[in-house]
């Protein structure tokens, strides 16, 4: 691989959404339109890119802070009990 | 890369944390309401088991909670935030190497735990295109979670919390190229890896 693609590539995860500076961003363009190469490369990383799109996280902790304030309690941080009893009732 | 003002002085959550410092439960509850989502979806993308997810956002507000007292604000809050729970996350799976029991975690990415079961209940009630969609995610987790430690951190930071390559460096403290250094290596990869998928 040309030392200028081994360059382009780095930068392609930055190109690819939108981190790069104008200046950068405008050196990788016109290395993509004159290299084929690289061009796919970038190619295939958006599709990468936007596969990653699909990984969701559907998961939920509503008892999260409860169980902060409770170890908290339980390991001797200050806090008055009247605010662990104000977080369970409202 | 981007340029970003430092304008962490005026930040309202480093305000917070004064008040969190100064004892204000309050202000602790806020905090962590406003930023439980980030914090156990970054655990839950490094290390993909929901049954720990909960003790590790637990350890790191703690930790938060402790550390309210001596906070000093040097960048954003959710900037230091990030950086608690990247540390938190890379100790905690460098502890279970060297317990040698990363065969749990392991078996729960695997796509052979919950989620083949779900696979196979599936098969039998849902359409092809959700099949699909369910065997992409597993996919998906199974790749992310073999990538090593820091390049999985600096994607999920970079793709899925939308960080700048400047903060992930703070975050992970290294340098800038050290960042895209590692971007690169984990976008290679699962470019390579999801191949299959991306066709």
């Amino acid at each position: 691989m040309r030392r200028v693609c081994k360059k382009v590539r780095k930068k392609l995860p930055a190109f690819l959404n939108y981190q790069l500076e104008v200046k950068k961003a405008k050196e990788v363009e016109q290395h993509l339109d004159t290299c084929s190469l690289c061009k796919r490369e970038a190619e295939e990383l958006r599709l990468t890119w936007n596969l990653l799109d699909r990984d969701k996280i559907d998961e939920d902790f509503p008892d999260l802070l409860n169980g902060i304030l409770e170890r908290i309690e339980r390991e001797g941080e200050r806090i008055p009990l009247f605010h662990l009893f104000i977080e369970k009732v409202t | 890369m981007k340029k970003h003002k430092n304008n962490y002085l005026s930040d309202p959550d480093n305000e917070l944390m004064k008040r969190v410092g100064s004892g204000e439960i309050a202000a602790f509850k806020q905090l962590v309401e406003k930023y439980q989502r980030i914090v156990t979806g970054t655990i839950y993308r490094y290390i993909g088991n929901h049954h720990e997810v909960e003790d590790l956002a637990q350890e790191i507000f703690f930790k938060v909670y402790k550390a309210a007292t001596h906070y000093t604000p040097q960048a954003k809050f959710s900037t230091w935030l990030y950086r608690v729970v990247a540390n938190h996350c890379l100790n905690y799976r460098r502890r279970k190497r060297r317990d040698a029991s990363l065969n749990s975690i392991d078996h729960s990415l695997s796509g052979k735990g919950k989620s083949s079961l779900q696979l196979a209940q599936a098969q039998d009630h849902q359409p092809e295109k959700l099949l699909q969609q369910q065997e992409l995610q597993a996919a998906l987790k199974r790749t992310i979670s073999k990538l090593p430690d820091r390049q999985r951190m600096a994607i999920i930071l970079y793709r899925f919390e939308g960080l700048s390559y400047k903060e992930i460096a703070k975050v992970l403290g290294c340098s800038l190229s050290a960042v895209e250094s590692l971007l690169f290596r984990a976008m290679t990869t699962l470019k390579e890896k999801l191949k299959p998928y991306s066709e």
